[in-house]
């Protein structure tokens, strides 16, 4: 044979062999399921003991919403902030929330319970937020201390991706309003200054300002006002507390150790140690009176209802505090198993609405509560597990009274 | 020459001899006044009415400056001895107060911050005649904000306590129904009675000092007016601590949780970060500490991390239980540190 013919025989094999290699690149394998590679031989679904997990549809309801029972627990993975959102005047509210961690959003139909993620925007490290009842802004605090940030986030209605943007600046507090704009205050000087941002106009307005930086602020439901603003709560310094309404301060006949504050424009609930004892009482500003309420009460776990300011709903443990309330409350050393009351500053009395042990078999530690939008919903958090609860407020019986 | 100069001293010894001569006249002038008029001297000098020392008849209240609310003490202090026999009438706001009659002191309740509350005595005295006597009330809060500079993590909702060193903001608010404007206001400010910042400052309701060593530091405040006239006035007792270590199981994802691990806690998982959280450690020493040790049964390990205050822990598998140490310190303030042990169960 000529050594010509032996190379271009040669080079036909090779050119063969890279066609066949050029065919397998660009149109894969011959066997499309062959998954030789994939295949790790794990067993199969002819083993009867795998059980393969169904993905529920998601027009189907993932919270009873139909139970008879009026306490509800909402969620079973932590969340950062909720509202109870009315889009428009017909629709059916919904509760909403930020699931922290990752500040995506998400719906429940508080009638059909179905849920669905409005938002799937990840906001790393996500730990607080807040919604305005029109469902359409959110504000978003990711991280702690010095490396928090803070986004305000426009929730779309037609994709789930949450167009955000930074506000620049230290928040130190914030909240949302019923007239839909946010309030958040911010270091200035030696104190705090307190904002409303309008996220539909993007203008920012100043409410009020607070001579002092560690302050807690229990926040009205509008602008306005009243706010309750006291000294971070230590049962070893002293606290005071101010309201501010329209801008204007008011220093309320309340001092003493461990104080902290929630209030309404009809009155207040404050708590402190006295002689030793965590006691609470409560201030009516119609007829300028404080008096001891019959139950002791943190009021960080208190709302006011919206339909009457005289009012407040609680979360309340019916046992010995100790004078060194609130901090180990503070530091997650103590924990509460709370019941739900209604007080009333005008009656002085305190009505059980539910105790979530009796009820779910749960001991729940309320914290954050907040009413629905037509106040027929109560909404908190268990502090232990930050889940999101529901309790229908408005077709609660009374069961026993304390006066 | 020598004539010249004989001259210029002769003049010079009789004008000393003049400038004697006057002086003493002077003195000798004085001297004769003294003994002529002696009761004049010493009522010049003595006159105590001046000083308002006069025996006298007034209303003193206890507390002197008090807050709205505060329960308060009238008391008619009769030095002259005039109250004598007398009838004794009190009224609060120009109504008679009742009571047992002729009291020497009557108590009530502050009014309203902004309100003025008038108190008068009418003394019927034994002659016949009458005396009035009458005080103004206006109470004034007093609020005395501390903000210690020492570590809290920012979810923990309380405040800060002051350790030893460590630096203690504190803030005045003075409120007569609205804040009033410290530039209109004089503040001294004591710490355990020693005057600091130099002396009172106009205008310096706000001011630091450092923790110093003891139980409790007291902080104490006069406000008055430039004019002197004594607004309010009031001392607290500030505890002092020892900085605490809390381990905090903290979560990719999620942060830290809200309860402190214990040797009970309950542990998912083969991996667990643990957050040290040194509460009211001075933020200068939390921010650059010369100590920043973690012990795994007892053995000092590198924390693999930039945060000092942080260890990731990985389970060897079984069930196993680990000795964690941390310890956290200032090497020029002792005292400005902690270390705690914690016992994990994986």
């Amino acid at each position: 044979m000529k050594r010509t013919l032996l190379i271009i025989g040669g080079v036909g094999i090779i050119c063969i062999l890279a066609g066949v290699w050029a065919y397998f690149l660009f149109f894969g394998t011959p066997n499309p399921d062959g998954g030789v590679f994939a295949n790790f031989n794990l067993g199969n679904t002819d083993d009867p003991s795998v059980i393969i997990p169904i993905e529920p549809e998601p027009t189907e309801p993932v919270v009873d919403v139909t139970s008879p029972e009026r306490l509800r627990q909402l969620t079973t993975q932590p969340v950062a902030g909720f509202a109870e959102v009315q889009v428009t005047a017909s629709s059916t509210p919904e509760a909403r929330y930020i699931e922290a961690g990752t500040g995506h959003i998400y719906s429940i139909d508080l009638e059909t319970g179905v849920e669905t993620r409005i938002s799937a925007t990840t906001i790393p490290l996500t730990n607080a937020g807040a919604l305005t009842p029109n469902g359409r802004y959110a504000l978003l605090q990711s991280g702690s201390g010095v490396g928090s940030e803070h986004v305000i986030g426009i929730i779309s209605t037609t994709s789930d991706e949450l167009r955000n943007f930074a506000i620049p600046g230290n928040i130190t507090s914030f909240a949302a309003t019923a007239d839909n704009t946010f309030m958040y205050t911010t270091p200035a000087g030696n104190g705090l200054i307190a904002r409303a941002y309008d996220p539909n106009t993007n203008t920012v307005e100043d409410l009020f300002q607070v001579p002092f930086r560690d302050a807690t602020i229990a926040w009205g439901s509008s602008e306005a006002g009243p706010h309750y603003v006291y000294p971070h709560t230590t049962s070893r310094l002293e606290g005071y507390v101010y309201s501010y309404t329209d801008g204007v301060a008011t220093r309320e006949r309340a001092s003493g150790y461990g104080l902290s504050a929630v209030g309404s424009s009809a009155g207040y609930i404050f708590s402190e140690v006295q002689n030793g004892e965590y006691n609470t009482h409560a201030t009516n500003k119609l007829t300028s009176q404080t008096n001891a309420t019959p139950l002791t009460i943190i009021p960080e776990k208190c709302v006011f209802a919206q339909i009457d300011a005289t009012v407040a709903v609680c979360g309340i443990t019916l046992a010995e505090f100790s004078y060194q309330m609130p901090d180990p409350w503070y530091k997650g050393e103590v924990r509460m198993n709370d019941d739900l009351w209604e007080y009333s500053i005008e009656g002085q009395s305190a009505s059980l609405l539910v105790s979530p042990e009796n009820a779910t078999g749960r001991q729940l530690d309320i914290v954050r509560p907040q009413f629905g939008s037509n106040g027929a919903n109560l909404y908190f958090q268990n502090k232990i597990d930050q889940t999101l609860w529901i309790y229908e407020y408005n077709k609660a019986p009374t069961f026993s009274r304390v006066n | 020459m020598y004539k010249l100069w004989k001259v210029r001293i002769t003049w010079l010894f009789w004008l000393i001899i003049l400038l004697l001569y006057g002086y003493m006249r002077l003195r000798v002038l004085l001297i004769a006044l003294v003994i002529l008029f002696p009761s004049a001297a010493v009522t010049a000098q003595f006159d105590a009415s001046q000083f308002g020392q006069t025996p006298q008849t007034s209303i003193t209240l206890n507390p002197t400056n008090p807050s709205p609310g505060d329960p308060v003490t009238a008391s008619l202090d009769d030095y002259s001895g005039g109250v004598y026999g007398s009838e004794i009438t009190w009224t609060y706001n120009g109504e008679v107060v009742q009571g047992p009659a002729n009291q020497r002191q009557i108590q009530f309740i502050a009014g309203d911050a902004g309100t003025d509350t008038v108190v008068e005595v009418t003394l019927s005295l034994p002659t016949g005649s009458t005396q009035t006597l009458q005080t103004i009330v206006s109470p004034v809060y007093m609020d005395i904000i501390i903000e210690p500079q020492t570590r809290v993590p920012d979810w923990y909702a309380g405040r800060a306590l002051p350790s030893l060193g460590s630096q203690i903001n504190a803030t005045v608010l003075l409120n007569d129904g609205s804040f009033i404007d410290p530039q209109s206001v004089v503040y001294t400010w004591r710490v355990n009675n020693k005057v600091i910042e130099g002396g009172p400052i106009r205008a310096g309701n706000r001011v630091a000092f450092p923790t110093p060593r003891g139980g409790a530091v007291t902080v104490s405040i006069t406000a008055t007016t430039p004019a002197g006239d004594t607004i309010a006035s009031r001392a607290v007792s500030v505890g002092i601590v020892l900085p605490e270590l809390s381990f905090y199981e903290k979560h990719t994802l999620y942060g830290m949780k809200s309860s402190p691990i214990t040797a009970n806690t309950p542990l998912i998982g083969s991996i667990l970060t643990l957050q040290a959280e040194p509460f009211f450690l001075d933020t200068r020493v939390y921010n650059n500490p010369d100590l920043a040790e973690w012990e795994i049964n007892r053995v000092r390990t590198d924390n693999g991390s930039s945060n000092p205050y942080e260890i990731t822990l990985r389970s060897s598998g079984g069930n196993n239980s680990t000795n964690v140490n941390f310890h956290v310190r200032s090497l020029q303030q002792i005292s400005q540190g902690s270390e705690e042990s914690i016992t994990i169960n994986f």
